[in-house]
């Protein structure tokens, strides 16, 4: 069925606190759409035409609101040196970090014109923002300083510097922020908008204390930067995130991406502040039949639509490579159909209106 | 009248002593990035719409940031790298979310259609209300290089061998390029039969919208009697807006409305000079700084502290001598304004430049008379509308620019199916030709697309050579005639 | 089988002509004018001819675009073609031979800006009229209209040496409602089953008596009046269909033509069809007040709103017991061109649109089309 809006026009009006004709649907397809488009995965993390051709199968085949680009989290890590496995039908693998522990750093900062895999994000993302950035946005997952920082040091090493040596992996967060800074910068003159992820920053891997004191604020320092340029960000969090979901929008981040916590608890703790996109479990969309999703995917919807700041029907992460694309199917479908929204142009739509201002205080500059 | 019309604006000038702007130059969308990079935070904190100082009203950024959310034809264009420039263009891209952040902060939002003009004059009088021409979205298909706006309005009966103007229609469908207006004012009578069809369709989103007469103007009659037509629509008009708001309005609001505006319109008088003189600003952004007299892109005082910031560069450009253009560039006087930007950029990089402009909005740039009564003030200078009369008034508008700047050629771009250019197009460069005997190139713009149609950039680049020869100076190889710099080699 | 044959209307017009080419020899003036809203009485009044110029036509078309563009309007650049071939053979034995002046109504943007080209190409006099687009009679609107109607008419008789004063005005009005009335007559026998008038032959009658004038007029159309009384009706039942669309002019009849093949044309909504006479000057007050606010109130496409030509075309539907509409646009004719999806929603019946210029290559193409829309009714 034809839809008043495109993505592009639903998006804008999210993000300036405006009602929408219907939720915006975003399950994370991201290296799945490969299996879509039927391209090898790893010609499609290792050629950005090929990684923009899937998306655009995919969004067009699935009738999502956003093009995602993302391949895994260590993106970063090894454009800066860290080495890893490319297996020719799974995403690529950590082989060995840069360093093994928490030793002096060096100087470098990303080429995102020549470093690593970067130039294939890049290129990916200016092929689709001229096939169809028109009507739909291009998001390009950037990992954060948290998780890129367990990607350059053995992360043994890294978890125990939290106790041990604070200040080396604070060094080792403003190193990571540099590089991460300078492709995001790359990926905003290709026409993309930065997601900040963070799964390595969740509940299920730190506590929230460590959160507080480390990841958040790297991840306040990115979003700063993203924020001259008046960019909306969305910040993922995998994983567990009910410890920190209070602390997540002093982030800066407009957009919280969020996985394994309930939406109404998610929405007690950032909806005020922050939009809230998630969250149907993985495992589910994988396994389950696609009666299962359409019914859970529509019980979900009707939670988060409650959201006053707005919310986004999506996966907890990455739909998994294998999923059936006819549960994909069943999630936008009941996605779309929970989340419409029969005032919409009438005169009589509700408007999400900014509760308070975003500017919380941020946790101290860490950059030189 | 100009010695005080530059008295008033003396003492106006926006001066940012943090900041000193490069050597005027026309930069690219990447080398906007790299500029920006430059600006302080405190500047991008600085500047804020609705006198408001929440983060949500800034709106110095770079084009990036707009090319992000959809303007795809930014990556294409050329850009004044001044800090003014860059300050009008993050204004003017962020006026979609302005409007909507008028209405969630409590103010009325007015559709005006049609007159491009003069009816704001009257709704910005009274107190929080934001006046808007639809009519702009024109360029948005352009900036998006796409048919969205088209096909939504194709939707509703509207085809494409009309004016691109049908994109209007198709965002008030849309509901998401502005919020639904609490009042639409149409203007039509003596227009564009394109755009009055737009009109009429649009009352089937807003059945109580007010109709406001334009009348005709016949050069060799009086137009006292249709000014007093006018003054009555526009009193009309007074007490729609007193009915919407609940407020009285006085004269003295209304002459204040007047006095505003007319500064708006002297500061654009003075920038056009030392555009058209002295290639202080290029023709991207004064075509932007034109338009701007319609309605003030939704902010009145922000705007026009935007164009005194603009006026204290381009003075200063002109005091030290300093152009943005070359002094060899071909000089042109452009009528009917390009829907597609990228055609003036093209221009300038084919080593033309603009010096003088008949943009349909003549009666936006007519200061008005404040010794008047305001409504009275209005209506005269909307009786100077460039579309209300003959083809004959816009070719001599043309011709006494092409005169008062030397002009070398007159540049007509219409477009396929729009009412008044199937009509006016052969006129006007008649006239032209036979007044001045220069060449006139007369084209039309073809659909939103990221390059310049090849048959249109052959026409202009043939048109250019012309005009060359008849300097005497020497034929360009295609290279040469493109430059460096064109739109397709930005990367 | 014609009620009147159209080589009959072709002599009768012909001969017209030739008495205006006799009156002018004597002095008298002919203005040509193009559409219903050119006040014909006063013209009349000031002792001039007022002579409809309504011809289409491909060749025409094609030597207006001398003048014009491409994408000028068909009639328009029909017009041009037809006033700058007037004193070549193809114009010789026309009304654009005879023209001294053209009285031109701002109705829509090309036909407003139609006599600049005209006087700068041609060199004619152009009489130009003022009107307000916009519907709503407020009284500004219709007082400014009425001095516009003093201005036309100081003029005219400049260009004629008399003036129409209030009592020769009273005059044509009272002579040129009789005309209306007795077409609307005409008109309204196809109120009945299997009308023996064609939707065709109405716009021929209308087109004749208006060349004629309300005197002359009078005896063609009683005549007519009397043939339908006295005629048996066919016992058939057609499809009874509307017409609707730009403007439709003898150059346009092959259209009419086709469809007549297969179904009853009952009605129209066409400014050289049944809004050129559907209603008379109203009778209160002094004459140019009583035309001003006459040709002020009448409807059209391009009036802002249009809702009174929506609320005709109802009535005529409901009145007149109408199936179907057949709508005719010209090529880049914005004003009708863009209310067809809405004539669509407000008639609530099957429309068939068809936008074209004069050429005649598609005309295959339209057949097809009619035929398919007259079998779904």
């Amino acid at each position: 069925m034809k839809e008043l809006l495109t993505p592009r026009e639903r998006f804008g009006l999210l993000v300036i606190d405006e009602a929408q004709d219907r939720v915006p649907v975003f399950p994370l397809v991201t290296a799945h759409a490969a299996r879509v488009a039927g391209i090898p995965l790893r010609d499609y993390y290792t050629d950005g035409a090929a990684m923009a051709r899937s998306q655009l199968v995919a969004q067009e085949s699935y009738g999502t609101d956003f093009i995602s680009f993302f391949s895994e989290v260590g993106l970063l890590a090894e454009a800066l040196g860290s080495q890893y496995d490319y297996p020719d039908d799974d995403l690529p693998l950590l082989r060995r970090p840069k360093w093994g522990d928490l030793t002096a750093l060096d100087d470098a900062v990303v080429d995102p014109g020549r470093d690593g895999r970067l130039r294939v994000y890049i290129d990916a993302i200016d092929y689709a923002y001229e096939a169809r950035g028109d009507t739909v946005p291009i998001l390009a997952y950037v990992p954060a300083p948290f998780t890129t920082a367990q990607q350059l040091v053995d992360q043994e090493a890294f978890l125990l510097g939290l106790l041990t040596e604070p200040e080396r992996v604070q060094d080792l967060l403003a190193y990571a922020t540099r590089s991460i800074t300078r492709f995001c910068r790359a990926i905003i003159g290709a026409g993309g908008l930065p997601i900040l992820v963070d799964p390595l920053a969740s509940g299920s891997v730190i506590s929230a204390e460590h959160y507080r004191e480390f990841a958040l604020p790297s991840e306040a320092e990115v979003i700063r930067f993203l924020h001259r340029y008046d960019l909306d960000v969305v910040l993922h969090i995998c994983g567990d995130t009910r410890a920190t979901i209070g602390m997540m929008p002093e982030s800066g981040a407009e957009l919280l991406s969020v996985d394994r916590i309930d939406i109404p608890e998610a929405v007690a703790g950032a909806g005020r502040r922050c939009r809230i996109i998630g969250n149907y479990d993985t495992s589910a969309i994988l396994l389950s039949d696609a009666a299962t999703v359409e019914r859970e995917v529509a019980a979900m919807v009707a939670a988060g639509r409650e959201c006053p700041m707005g919310f986004v029907a999506a996966t907890g992460c990455e739909v998994p490579v294998e999923t059936p694309p006819e549960n994909v199917r069943a999630f936008v479908r009941a996605a779309k159909q929970t989340g419409f929204n029969s005032d919409f142009g009438r005169g009589t739509a509700t408007a999400f209106r900014r509760g308070k201002p975003w500017l919380y205080p941020l946790p101290e500059r860490r950059i030189p | 009248m100009r010695a005080e019309r530059d008295r008033e604006i003396e003492g106006s000038r926006d001066r940012v002593p943090e900041w000193t702007d490069p050597k005027p130059a026309r930069v690219t969308f990447d080398q906007w990035l790299d500029l920006f990079d430059r600006v302080p935070d405190d500047l991008i904190e600085r500047y804020h719409y609705y006198g408001n100082g929440e983060a949500w009203s800034k709106y110095l950024f770079p084009p990036q940031m707009f090319a992000i959310y959809g303007m795809r034809h930014l990556r294409r264009l050329k850009f004044d790298n001044s800090l003014a420039a860059l300050r009008m263009w993050g204004f003017v891209q962020n006026e979609t979310e302005r409007l909507f952040r008028a209405r969630q902060t409590g103010r009325r939002v007015i559709a005006t259609l049609g007159d491009l003009g003069a009816v704001p004059v009257i709704v910005n009088s009274f107190p929080g209300c934001v006046a808007f021409y639809p009519d702009c979205i024109w360029w948005t298909p352009f900036a998006m290089e796409s048919r969205v706006l088209f096909d939504a309005a194709a939707e509703l009966g509207i085809g494409d061998a009309t004016c691109f103007s049908r994109a209007a229609l198709g965002a008030f469908a849309k509901h998401s390029y502005f919020p639904d207006p609490d009042l639409v004012i149409a203007s039509t009578g003596a227009s564009c039969d394109d755009y009055s069809g737009v009109e009429q369709l649009v009352e089937s989103f807003a059945p109580d919208m007010l109709w406001v007469e334009e009348p005709m103007r016949c050069d060799a009659r009086p137009t006292g009697p249709l000014q007093q037509l006018l003054v009555r629509e526009y009193e009309r008009v007074v007490e729609r807006m007193e009915t919407l708001t609940g407020h009285a309005i006085s004269d003295d609001e209304l002459r204040q409305g007047v006095h505003k505006a007319n500064r708006v319109r002297k500061l654009v008088a003075r920038l056009r000079e030392l555009a058209f003189r002295d290639a202080a600003l290029a023709a991207l952004e004064m075509m932007v700084i034109e338009f701007g007299n319609l309605h003030y892109y939704s902010d009145m005082d922000e705007w026009t502290a935007v164009l005194e910031h603009l006026l204290a560069t381009a003075e200063g450009r002109a005091a030290r001598g300093e152009r943005v253009l070359s002094e060899d560039a071909l000089r042109v006087v452009w009528v009917t304004p390009p829907a597609d930007p990228l055609l003036l950029t093209y221009v300038e990089d084919a080593g033309a430049r603009v010096v003088g402009t008949e943009y349909v909005i003549n009666q936006a740039l007519e200061v008005m008379d404040e010794s008047k009564p305001p409504l009275e003030a209005i209506a005269e200078s909307f009786m100077a509308a460039s579309l209300i009369g003959t083809s004959r008034a816009r070719a001599q508008s043309a011709i006494d620019q092409a005169r008062t700047y030397g002009a070398e050629g007159v540049i007509i771009s219409g477009i396929f199916g729009g009412s008044h250019c199937a009509m006016e197009g052969r006129l006007i460069a008649d006239y032209v030709k036979a007044d001045l005997d220069l060449p006139v190139l007369e084209f039309d713009v073809t659909s939103p697309s990221r390059e310049v149609a090849r048959q249109v950039g052959t026409r202009i680049d043939a048109f250019l050579e012309v005009l060359r020869s008849r300097r005497g100076l020497p034929r360009l190889s295609p290279a040469e005639n493109r430059g460096c710099t064109h739109p397709e080699s930005r990367r | 089988m014609e009620l009147i044959p159209r080589a009959t209307l072709e002599q009768i017009r012909q001969e017209r002509i030739e008495e205006v080419v006799a009156s002018r020899k004597q002095g008298t003036k002919v203005v040509g004018y193009f559409c219903i809203y050119a006040p014909v009485e006063l013209v009349q009044a000031a002792g001039a001819i007022p002579l409809r110029l309504m011809r289409g036509g491909h060749a025409a078309a094609e030597a207006g675009e001398r003048y014009l563009r491409a994408d000028a309007c068909s009639f328009c650049n029909a017009c041009m073609g037809n006033l700058g071939r007037r004193t070549g053979d193809e114009g010789r034995g026309t009304e654009y031979s005879q023209v001294d002046a053209v009285l031109s109504v701002n109705t829509c943007d090309m036909m407003r800006r139609l006599p600049e080209s005209i006087e700068r190409h041609f060199g004619m006099k152009v009489l130009q009229l003022y009107m307000p687009r916009t519907a709503e009679p407020l009284p500004q609107r219709v007082a400014e209209f009425e001095r516009q109607l003093e201005q036309l008419a100081g003029e005219l008789a400049t260009l004629t040496g008399s003036a129409p004063d209030a009592g020769k005005l009273e005059a044509e009005i009272a002579a040129f409602d009789r005309l209306r009335g007795m077409l609307r007559q005409a008109s309204d026998t196809r109120r009945m089953n299997s009308p023996l008038l064609s939707g065709g032959t109405m716009l021929d009658l209308a087109a004749t008596a208006w060349l004629l004038g309300p005197v002359k007029a009078a005896s063609l159309i009683e005549e007519v009046l009397r043939m339908v009384a006295a005629r048996p009706r066919p016992e058939t039942r057609r499809p009874r269909l509307m017409l609707g669309g730009s403007m439709l002019t003898e150059d346009d009849r092959w259209l009419l033509d086709m469809v007549e093949e297969k179904a009853d044309i009952v009605t129209d909504i066409l400014c050289t069809g049944t809004r050129w006479f559907s209603e008379d000057v109203p009778a209160d007050g002094a004459p140019l007040a009583r035309l001003a606010r006459f040709y002020f109130g009448r409807d059209c496409m391009c009036r802002r709103p249009n809702r009174a030509l929506y609320d005709y075309a109802r009535k005529l539907a409901r009145e007149f017991r109408v199936e179907g509409l057949v709508y005719k646009t010209l090529l880049y004719c914005d004003p009708y061109a863009f209310e067809v999806k809405r004539l669509r929603e407000a008639l609530g019946m099957p429309v068939l649109h068809l936008d074209t210029d004069y050429s005649t290559e598609n005309r295959e193409q339209v057949r097809t089309r009619v035929e398919a829309f007259v079998e779904t009714l």
